[in-house]
C-alpha cells in the first residue's frame, strides 16, 4: 500500500489528542451528591504517582477513528497482487495451458490431463477471467473470458495431436495474455506430461514477475515405447521400376528390452512383408524388408510395429514415387575430337539423386529440340548462332552449364549472356609455373555445400594449367577463383533459369581436375543446381505447411484444389498463395478439384522426438519460466502492467470506506460517551 | 421464561396510588403463603346482620333495635393481637438513588406493602416516621392503614438521620408488644444502630431491620474526580474514585456484614434491601425467611 497524499500521515500525531483526554483526571465541577461521606472519609488519603489510561474501549475508538481520518486523507492506494479489495479476495487472470502433444495420448494421459484442468477450471470464481491454452508445437488460446463453461466445453472437445511438444510456445503466449491483463492475480496452470524433448525452447521464456505457476503432472513413469521413426526407400529404374525396397528404423526408448517384435511393410494397404527383430532398450535396430513388386506410380506405404501405450508413432507412413530423370544435352563443338566429353558423361551416368539422362550432340541445338531438356551443358562449344534460343531456354526456367576451353573463346556468351560475362580474353597459361589452384571457393553455395566440411573434398590438388579470363557479368556472382584472383565459375540467374561459366575445360588438357575426386559431385552437384531438382520428401513431418502453389504445379491444377485429410475430411482451397497445414498422421490427398479422382499423395508422420517420453523434473521447468528473484515485486510493489481505469479507481476507493467506518466508530463512541455521561450525571445528581 | 416474575421498582414507581402499589406487591404474590404468628382472640365489629334464631341473644346491638326497632346481630372478625408499626427513615440521606427511584421511594414501597400485607391478616397497623427526631406517628389500629398509608405517601425526606434519639422516643410510643419493621439506610456505626434499637427490643417488640441501600452506594460506580457532598450534612470533599473505589467497596461490604451478624445476634431480623431488587422478590425472600425463622423458635 501507498499514500497519495502522504502529508497527510502527519496528522496522525492527533492520536496524542484522545490520549492526553484519557489521561488527565479532570475533576469536575458539579458536586456529586452522595448520602453519606461516612465510609469516604474512613479511607486513608493515596496518591498514585502514574497515570493510567481511562475508559479503554472510549480511548480505542477515539484513537481508530483518529488514525482512520488521518489514513483516510493520506489517500491510500492499492498496488500489485497482494493488495486485497475491498469486497474480499482479489479476482484472478488465470492461463490454463494443457499439453496437447502426441505423447499425451499415451495410455490414460489425456483422460486425466482433462479432468485436471476441468477441476481447474470450475474452481474459478465467477470474477476471475481465464484463458485456455491448448499447445503441442504451437499453442492456441481459448478465451479469455469470464464464461468457463466455454472453456469448458473446448476442454472436451481437444484431442491430442500428432504433433511436438514445445513448451516454449505456451509459455510465450501465457506471458502475452498475463502482460495485457489488468487484473491484479495472476496464474498459470500447465498440465502437461513434461516430457524432456519439449523443452528446447524454453530459453529466454519467462512469465511476467509475479505470475504464479502451478503445475500438474500426467505423467506416468516411462512406459515401454517403440517407434518406426524412420524409412528408406529404393525404388528400381528404367525396367527394374517395379522393384522396390524398404528398409526401416526401429527405436525401443524403454528401459526395458523388447524380444519379437514384428514389423510390417504394407504397400497401398496389404501387408506385403513381416518380419521379427528383438530390440534391446534404448536402442535403434535397422530392418530390411525384402524388395516387393511395387505398382509403377506413386505407392502408399507402411512400416508398422506391435502396439502400445503410444500409438501414435508405432506405425511410419511413406509415398514411394518413381523418380524422373534430369533431362541433360551436352552440345560439343562441331569439329571436336571424340571423347571430349567423356569425364562428364561418365560423372552424369552415375548415381541416382537423381538419375541423368544424358544425350550428347555436335553443332547448335533448335530451339525445339532444347525444350525437351532440363539443363544444356555446352561443353568448349561456340553457341554463336544459337545464342538467342539458348538464352530463351535459360529465361523460361533451364540451367546453362557453359564450359569455355580450347575451342570456345566465350565471346558469343558475352552477347546473349551479358549478366554472366562482361567480357572474355584470351587463355592465361600457367604451365609454365606447374599450373594455378582454385584458391577462393564459395562453400556456401549449394554446389560447394557438400565440401564444405573437412575431408570432404580438396579443390586444392586440381592444376590449372590454362584458362581464359573472364569478366563479371552485372548479375553474376564468383563461385570459385583461380590463385591470381581469376574467376574460374561463375553464375548469374537468367529468367526463371540459371547460367553458370567454367573459365577452362573439362577434357583433361588444360587442366587435371576431371582426375581429381571431386570431379564428379562437383559435375552432378552443379547440374543438379541448374535444373533446380529437389528430392521429393517420401513423407512430411506432423505441424509443418504445405505449399499448395508447387503442388498444383505439378498435378497441373487450375484454380482450386481439395485436400483430403486422414480423417476423412476434405477441403477446398484456392491455388494462389494457399499451403495446407498438415496436422494428422496418415495420408493426405491432394486433387485438382472436389469432384476430380486421384491426385497427389501426402505422407504425414510425427514428429519423432515425441516418442522419447522421457520427463523433465517439473521443478526445472518452473524455474526455467519464472522470473528471476531481483524481479518478483515485493508487497509493496506490484508488476508493472497498464491498470484500467476501473482498476485504478478500486485501488484508490479505500479512502472511501476509512471513513465509513471512521464514522461508523464515532457514532458508536457517541452512543457510549452519552450513556457514559448520563450514567455520571445520575450517580453525581443521585437520581433526584 | 416460567416461575416467579417479580415487580421492577422502577414500573412501582409509575404507580402515583400508594395503596394500588401496595396491593399490586402483596396481592401478586400472595396466596395464603404468609400465617400470622400472633394469633389472638380478640374481636373487631365488622358488620350487622339480621338476626336468625339460633343466634346468640348476647350479640344483638340493641342500640340498633332501638332506633330501628329490628334485631341485629353484631358479626365480629377474628383478628391478631399484634401491632404492625412502619419506622420510615426519611432522612436526606434517604433522598438518594442512581436509578429512578431512591431509597426514600423503595421504603415506600416496601413499608406501604408489609402495612398492606399486615393488615390483610388482621393485624393492627401504625407509621412513625423519623430523621433528626420523630416526626409523625400513626398509633397501631386496624382501622389505619389507609391513614398509614396516606402518611408514607406524602413523607418528604429532609433533616439529618439520628437513629439514637428517634428509637428511644419511639420506645416510648409504642407500648404494645409489637412487631416493628425499620426502613432506613443505617448511616450509622453498628454498635451505635444496635444501641438505638436496644429500647424497642427490651420493651419486646419484634425488631426487623431493612437496610435500604442503592446499587451505587454498594458498588461505587464513579470513575471521575469530582467533589462529593453529603446529602444531609452538605458537607463536601474532593473525591478521586480511581483511587478508593476498592477500599470503599470493602468498607461498605464489611458494614453490611457487621450489621448483620450483630443484629442476628440479638435476635433481630435484618434484610439489606438493594433498590434494584423488585419489591415483590424482597418480600418473598422475607416472609419465608420469617417463616423459617418461626419453626426454629
Amino acid at each position: 500500500m501507498q499514500f497519495l497524499a502522504p502529508i497527510f500521515l502527519a496528522g496522525l500525531a492527533a492520536l496524542a489528542i484522545p490520549v492526553i483526554i484519557h489521561l488527565t483526571h479532570r475533576e469536575r465541577d458539579t458536586p456529586v451528591r452522595f448520602p453519606s461521606l461516612m465510609f469516604l472519609r474512613r479511607i486513608p488519603y493515596r496518591t498514585r504517582r502514574r497515570q493510567r489510561i481511562r475508559h479503554w474501549l472510549l480511548f480505542l475508538l477515539r484513537a481508530a477513528a483518529v488514525a482512520l481520518i488521518t489514513l483516510a486523507f493520506a489517500r491510500p492506494l492499492l498496488r500489485g497482487a497482494a493488495a486485497g479489495a475491498p469486497s474480499g479476495e482479489a479476482a484472478r487472470e488465470v492461463v490454463v495451458l494443457v499439453d496437447r502433444s502426441m505423447s499425451m495420448s499415451a495410455g490414460d494421459r489425456w483422460d486425466r490431463a482433462v479432468a485436471a484442468a476441468r477441476t481447474v477450471l470450475n474452481a474459478l470464481s465467477p470474477r476471475d477471467r481465464a484463458t485456455l491454452v491448448l499447445f503441442a508445437e504451437r499453442a492456441e488460446a481459448v478465451g479469455p473470458t469470464h464464461e468457463l463453461g466455454t472453456l469448458v466445453a473446448a476442454l472436451e472437445q481437444a484431442r491430442p495431436i500428432p504433433a511436438a511438444t514445445r513448451y516454449g510456445a505456451a509459455f510465450r503466449l501465457a506471458a502475452d495474455l498475463l502482460a495485457t491483463s489488468d487484473l491484479p492475480r495472476r496464474e498459470v496452470v500447465l498440465v502437461a506430461d513434461f516430457q524432456r524433448s519439449g523443452t528446447a525452447d524454453l530459453e529466454a521464456t519467462r512469465l511476467p514477475s509475479g505470475t504464479s505457476l502451478a503445475v500438474i503432472s500426467v505423467a506416468d513413469g516411462e512406459p515401454t515405447n517403440l517407434a518406426v521413426t524412420d524409412v528408406l526407400l529404393d525404388r528400381g529404374r528404367g525396367a527394374d521400376r517395379s522393384r522396390l525396397a524398404v528398409g526401416a528404423r526401429i527405436v525401443n526408448t524403454g528401459s526395458e528390452d523388447q524380444r519379437g517384435v514384428t514389423v510390417a511393410l504394407e504397400v497401398n494397404d496389404a501387408v506385403l512383408r513381416s518380419v521379427t527383430v528383438n530390440v534391446p532398450a534404448r536402442s535403434t535396430v535397422p530392418v530390411s524388408f525384402p524388395a516387393v513388386a511395387a505398382p509403377t506410380g506413386a505407392v502408399r506405404g507402411r512400416v508398422t510395429t506391435g502396439g502400445d501405450r503410444l500409438a501414435g508413432d508405432d506405425a511410419f507412413h511413406f509415398v514411394a514415387a518413381p523418380v524422373e530423370p534430369v533431362r541433360v544435352l551436352l552440345v560439343e563443338a562441331s569439329g571436336a575430337p571424340a571423347g571430349i566429353s567423356l569425364y562428364l558423361e561418365r560423372a552424369l551416368a552415375i548415381g541416382d539423386h537423381p538419375p541423368f539422362s544424358v544425350d550428347t550432340r555436335r553443332g547448335v541445338p533448335e530451339p525445339a529440340t532444347l525444350e525437351q531438356y532440363d539443363i544444356v551443358i555446352s561443353n568448349d562449344a561456340q553457341m554463336g548462332r544459337g545464342g538467342g534460343a539458348l538464352r530463351a531456354f535459360v529465361e523460361q526456367g533451364g540451367g546453362l552449364f557453359a564450359i569455355l576451353g580450347a575451342r570456345a573463346s566465350g565471346r558469343p556468351l558475352v552477347s546473349a549472356f551479358p549478366e554472366l560475362i562482361a567480357g572474355a580474353a584470351g587463355p592465361v597459361d600457367r604451365l609454365a609455373e606447374g599450373g594455378a589452384t582454385l584458391s577462393v571457393v564459395a562453400f556456401d553455395h549449394p554446389v560447394f555445400e557438400a565440401f564444405r566440411a573437412p575431408r570432404s573434398g580438396d579443390f586444392s590438388t586440381a592444376r590449372f594449367y590454362r584458362y581464359r579470363r573472364l569478366d563479371l557479368g552485372n548479375s553474376a556472382s564468383t563461385l570459385a577463383r583461380f590463385d591470381d584472383g581469376a574467376p574460374a565459375i561463375l553464375e548469374a540467374p537468367i529468367g526463371s533459369g540459371r547460367a553458370m561459366a567454367v573459365a577452362t575445360g573439362l577434357e583433361n588438357s588444360w587442366n587435371d581436375l576431371p582426375l581429381q575426386p571431386v570431379f564428379l559431385p562437383l559435375v552432378q552437384r552443379a547440374a543438379r543446381h541448374l535444373a533446380d531438382w529437389a528430392e521429393e520428401p517420401i513423407s512430411y513431418v506432423a505441424g509443418s505447411a504445405l505449399d499448395l502453389a508447387m503442388l498444383a504445379e505439378s498435378i497441373q491444377a487450375v484454380d482450386e484444389l481439395a485436400v483430403d485429410a486422414p480423417s476423412g475430411g476434405t477441403t477446398v482451397l484456392g491455388v494462389r498463395g494457399a499451403a495446407v497445414q498438415l496436422d494428422e498422421a496418415g495420408f493426405y490427398t491432394i486433387r485438382t478439384g472436389p469432384s476430380a479422382s486421384g491426385g497427389a499423395l501426402i505422407a504425414v508422420n510425427p514428429p519423432i522426438e515425441e516418442s522419447d517420453l522421457t520427463a523433465v523434473d517439473s521443478d526445472e521447468l518452473v524455474t526455467a519460466v519464472s522470473a528471476p528473484p531481483a524481479e518478483v515485486p515485493t508487497a509493496a510493489g506490484g508488476p508493472e502492467v497498464p491498470l484500467g481505469a476501473a482498476e485504478m479507481e478500486r485501488r484508490q476507493a479505500l479512502w472511501w470506506y476509512f471513513l465509513l467506518i471512521a464514522g461508523l466508530i464515532l457514532g458508536i463512541e457517541s452512543i457510549l460517551a452519552n450513556r457514559r455521561r448520563g450514567e455520571a450525571t445520575i450517580l453525581a445528581s443521585g437520581g433526584t | 421464561m416460567n416461575g416467579p416474575r417479580f415487580l421492577d421498582p422502577q414500573v412501582l414507581a409509575r404507580i402515583d396510588n400508594l395503596e394500588l402499589v401496595a396491593r399490586t406487591v402483596v396481592e401478586g404474590f400472595l396466596s395464603g403463603l404468609h400465617h400470622s404468628p400472633y394469633r389472638g382472640l380478640s374481636t373487631d365489629f365488622a358488620e350487622h346482620r339480621e338476626y336468625m334464631p339460633g343466634d346468640d341473644i348476647r350479640r344483638i346491638d340493641w342500640r340498633v333495635f332501638g332506633r330501628t326497632d329490628r334485631f341485629y346481630v353484631k358479626e365480629f372478625e377474628a383478628d391478631t393481637n399484634a401491632n404492625f408499626v412502619v419506622l420510615l427513615d426519611v432522612s436526606a440521606s434517604m433522598d438518594y438513588g442512581s436509578r429512578s427511584v431512591t431509597k426514600l421511594d423503595y421504603a415506600r414501597f416496601l413499608g406501604a406493602s408489609l402495612a398492606y400485607l399486615s393488615r390483610r391478616q388482621r393485624d393492627r397497623v401504625g407509621l412513625v416516621t423519623f430523621a433528626e427526631d420523630v416526626l409523625e406517628v400513626v398509633p397501631a389500629s386496624a382501622k389505619h392503614l389507609d391513614i398509614v398509608l396516606h402518611t408514607i405517601d406524602r413523607v418528604q425526606p429532609a433533616g439529618v438521620g439520628s437513629l439514637e434519639r428517634s428509637m428511644a422516643k419511639i420506645a416510648e410510643i409504642i407500648r404494645r408488644r409489637s412487631i416493628v419493621a425499620l426502613l432506613s439506610d443505617l448511616y450509622d456505626e453498628p454498635d451505635a444502630v444496635l444501641e438505638a434499637i436496644g429500647p424497642l427490643v427490651h420493651r419486646g417488640a419484634d425488631v426487623i431491620v431493612f437496610q435500604i441501600l442503592d446499587p451505587a452506594e454498594r458498588e461505587f460506580p464513579f470513575s471521575e474526580a469530582a467533589p462529593f457532598e453529603d446529602l444531609e450534612t452538605g458537607l463536601r470533599m474532593p473525591v478521586v474514585p480511581e483511587t478508593l473505589s476498592e477500599d470503599y467497596r470493602t468498607v461498605m461490604q464489611r458494614h453490611v456484614e457487621t450489621l448483620g451478624r450483630q443484629l442476628g445476634e440479638r435476635g433481630v431480623d435484618y434484610w439489606m434491601a438493594d433498590t434494584a431488587t423488585p419489591l415483590d422478590f424482597t418480600l418473598f425472600e422475607y416472609l419465608s425467611r420469617r417463616a423459617r425463622l418461626a419453626r426454629v423458635r
